[in-house]
């Protein structure tokens, strides 16, 4: 995925902006930086589901998509699990391949016991991994995380840490992730830029 | 233009044009097509002075309920919301039951206490020339109403803050409720005191019920106006006036609430203490009336009787049965499915144009106020408008089915909206984008997304929108020219002619049909969210 002069306007005053930006299969590049500068806002327009008032100006992959053809995968803070369905059904929502594929995913994960439970009686732990398997059934081309282990209590962020970044590249996808956790970025094992006054620093 | 723009203006251009039509016509032919001179005053005096009074004791008498029993604000709610739920007319069947002449009241207490052998005729529960009849069905109706708006805007409110610094300075907390809540909420009340006050000046249905011949208010007198021939320019030259009152109302209401509010702010506390303790009492005494009525219902429809009326002073015949229910239910049966056709129809269409607005609402959120236009200005306005077009363009009779679920929807829509907004405009956007970006478009989102996370609030506003148009009598009877027969027309024309048991049983009819359509929408929604906690709660 590349990214090249890109202007991230708020209410028509750019808040943030870079030159290039490139990630390639497999590579997760993470983005730090402080609260409310614009990190979860980019992530958001890239994917196409931001407010009306954030307008993203620049050259990407996805110029004038609906958020639906784009293809991008985008994990949000806190994961977003529809309370209507059950967790089978959650985890093969958007589902691109058999069913089967869906009760796989799950069985790997530790959470075949859970297919037919009420998502909402899911730890913050098991919510997050069945909404990371979710996005990744879609079969995305780009994947997108804000913030997704900032929720988690500390015991738990290692394990999600591993499964997460562990699926990434058994399903080779190039991906973006968001945080201000440093050990989030160099777990990773990605390159890291900053947010430095509006806009991005490489950082290694 | 993108989509969602290009969406939002068909939408209310729809809705303009579904709602603003008949209004507009209707004026520009009063004004402009020479039919303001047939304009006729009958009974306009008599209409104001009962709305006036109604919505005054209404509210006077929920602000002393509120004043006084703020602290059971549950208890009070539960006491409202079955009441408001029940149609007009099912309270003015049962009340009639209960106070007429010859009344379960009257027998309850003939001849041991009142000495009376026969039917009185100086309580002229159905002849009182002043509409009292008409009144108290009103204020039973209305009471509920605004005492459930009154708690539902005091709960926003620091009470708990509010009563310790009263009591600090030597207030209780009724009089505390009363010097500083009410004038807080009384500026609000603005829109629900013109929407009852409204209602009063067209009701038609309960006027019938409660006096078929004698209570002679302008909106009953159009009523027989329109039903012996009367040309519709008279009708609509008529309910003009009914707007323009209305309109007038609107400033002085204002000004009114205004006044009363700071009167209840700053006037001495010796003064004003009466008046909540006389309101919250009125307002107990009215529940319990109301009640009392409802709950007589049933034991009166299954007093055998044969076709004949209890002899008086009995209070029933000595013999219990279902005959009245075989007769009733006979009357009844054939005006269920046109009831139920006009009812689901309106009910449907409102349901997807509040749902088309809503999810408009991205750039810009709609002003709930031109919403509720239809339930504060005059139904006769709308419905006079609506006939004129009708038979302008020769659609009453013969088109008589769509134009009263037309003529409905103007009334059901709002209500539909209503209940449906807060569900909808707090539904968390997240579950529309984490579906955009696994891939559905708009349609498949609206069908797996927002419909079943919205099936709570749908149902209860669709229960809401079946039983508004259950309630609505004169958009049925302006529609079929008198000719279509809902449940509720059924009832009307058949008042006062049948006997206090089959009378007994339509009042049940009247009131149990909108809790079938509740009970309906509860059971639906349990079976839903039986094993899903997300979906519990709310709504």
């Amino acid at each position: 995925m590349k990214l090249s002069n890109i202007c991230l306007k708020v209410a028509g005053k750019c808040l943030l902006a870079f030159e290039s930006l490139e990630v390639s299969a497999g590579q997760i590049l993470t983005l730090l930086g402080p609260s409310g500068a614009g990190k979860s806002s980019l992530l958001k327009a890239l994917a196409g589901v931001a407010a009306p008032e954030v307008q993203l100006s620049g050259q990407t992959p996805f110029d004038n998509l609906p958020a639906y053809r784009r293809r991008i995968g985008y994990v949000d803070q806190r994961p977003v699990l529809f309370p209507h369905l059950n967790v089978f059904h959650n985890v093969a929502f958007g589902l691109r391949g058999p069913k089967s594929e869906a009760l796989r995913a799950l069985a790997q994960a530790g959470l075949s016991s859970f297919a037919k439970a009420d998502p909402a009686t899911l730890s913050g732990g098991q919510a997050a991994r069945v909404a990371l398997l979710r996005t990744l059934l879609a079969r995305p081309q780009v994947l997108l995380m804000d913030e997704p282990f900032s929720a988690l209590d500390p015991n738990l962020r290692a394990d999600m840490r591993a499964f997460v970044f562990g699926q990434i590249r058994d399903y080779g996808l190039p991906a973006l992730l968001v945080t201000h956790d440093a050990v989030d970025a160099k777990a990773a094992e990605g390159p890291i830029f900053a947010l430095e006054n509006q806009t991005l620093v490489a950082k290694s | 233009m993108d989509g969602a723009r290009a969406t939002r203006l068909s939408f209310l251009a729809l809705l303009a044009l579904l709602m603003g039509l008949p209004l507009v016509a209707g004026l520009m032919q009063t004004f402009f097509g020479s039919t303001w001179g047939q304009v006729r005053f009958t009974g306009l005096g008599l209409s104001l002075w009962i709305a006036l009074v109604a919505t005054a004791l209404s509210l006077f008498t929920a602000m002393g309920l509120a004043a006084c029993f703020h602290r059971r604000a549950r208890l009070l709610t539960w006491l409202s919301l079955p009441l408001l739920a029940v149609p007009h007319a099912a309270v003015a069947q049962a009340l009639a039951l209960l106070l007429a002449p010859s009344g379960v009241l009257m027998r309850l207490l003939s001849p041991w206490a009142t000495g009376i052998e026969r039917p009185p005729t100086h309580l002229l529960w159905d002849q009182h020339p002043d509409g009292w009849t008409l009144i108290l069905v009103l204020v039973l109706k209305e009471l509920p109403f605004f005492l459930l708006l009154l708690l539902t805007y005091s709960a926003a409110l620091p009470l708990a803050d509010w009563r310790r610094t009263g009591a600090g300075l030597g207030y209780g907390s009724t009089a505390t409720w009363w010097h500083t809540v009410l004038p807080v909420l009384l500026p609000r009340l603005l829109i629900p005191i013109l929407i009852v006050l409204v209602f009063a000046l067209s009701v038609v249905d309960v006027a019938v019920l409660v006096g078929p011949s004698q209570i002679k208010t302008f909106a009953h007198s159009l009523h027989q106006a329109y039903s012996s021939g009367v040309s519709w320019g008279e009708i609509l030259a008529s309910a003009t006036v009914l707007l323009i009152l209305s309109l007038a109302l609107f400033p002085l209401i204002w000004v009114l609430l205004q006044g009363i509010g700071k009167a209840q702010a700053f006037r001495p506390r010796s003064y004003i203490a009466p008046a909540a303790p006389i309101g919250g009492i009125l307002g107990m005494g009215l529940f319990f009336l109301a009640y009392l009525s409802l709950l007589i219902l049933p034991l009166q429809s299954l007093i055998q009787t044969s076709g004949r009326r209890t002899r008086f002073p009995d209070l029933w015949t000595g013999q219990w049965g279902f005959e009245a229910w075989g007769r009733a239910l006979e009357q009844a049966e054939p005006t269920l499915p046109l009831t139920l056709t006009i009812a689901g129809l309106a009910t449907l269409i409102s349901l997807g144009l509040a749902l088309g607005l809503l999810s408009s609402e991205r750039y810009r959120p709609i002003n709930d106020l031109w919403i509720m236009v239809p339930l504060f200005v005059p139904q006769f306005a709308f419905l006079s408008g609506g006939l004129f077009l009708g038979i302008r363009l020769d659609l009453i009779p013969q088109f008589a089915l769509p134009m009263a679920v037309w003529f409905h929807g103007l009334f059901v829509f709002p209500y539909v909206f209503l209940v449906l907004a807060p569900a909808y405009r707090g539904l968390d956007p997240a579950y529309g984008q984490t579906a955009a970006s696994l891939g559905l478009g708009p349609l498949a989102r609206v069908w797996r997304v927002q419909l079943p996370l919205l099936f709570r609030p749908i149902l209860f506003a669709a229960a809401w929108g079946m039983a508004v148009s259950f309630a609505l009598y004169l958009p049925t009877f302006f529609a079929g020219a008198g000719r279509l027969e809902t449940l509720l027309s059924e009832a009307v024309n058949q008042a006062g002619g049948r006997g206090d048991s089959v009378q007994a049983v339509w009042g049940l009819i009247l009131l149990l049909v909108p809790f079938v359509f509740f009970a309906l929408a509860a059971s639906l929604v349990a079976l839903q969210a039986r094993n899903r906690a997300g979906l519990r709660g709310g709504l």
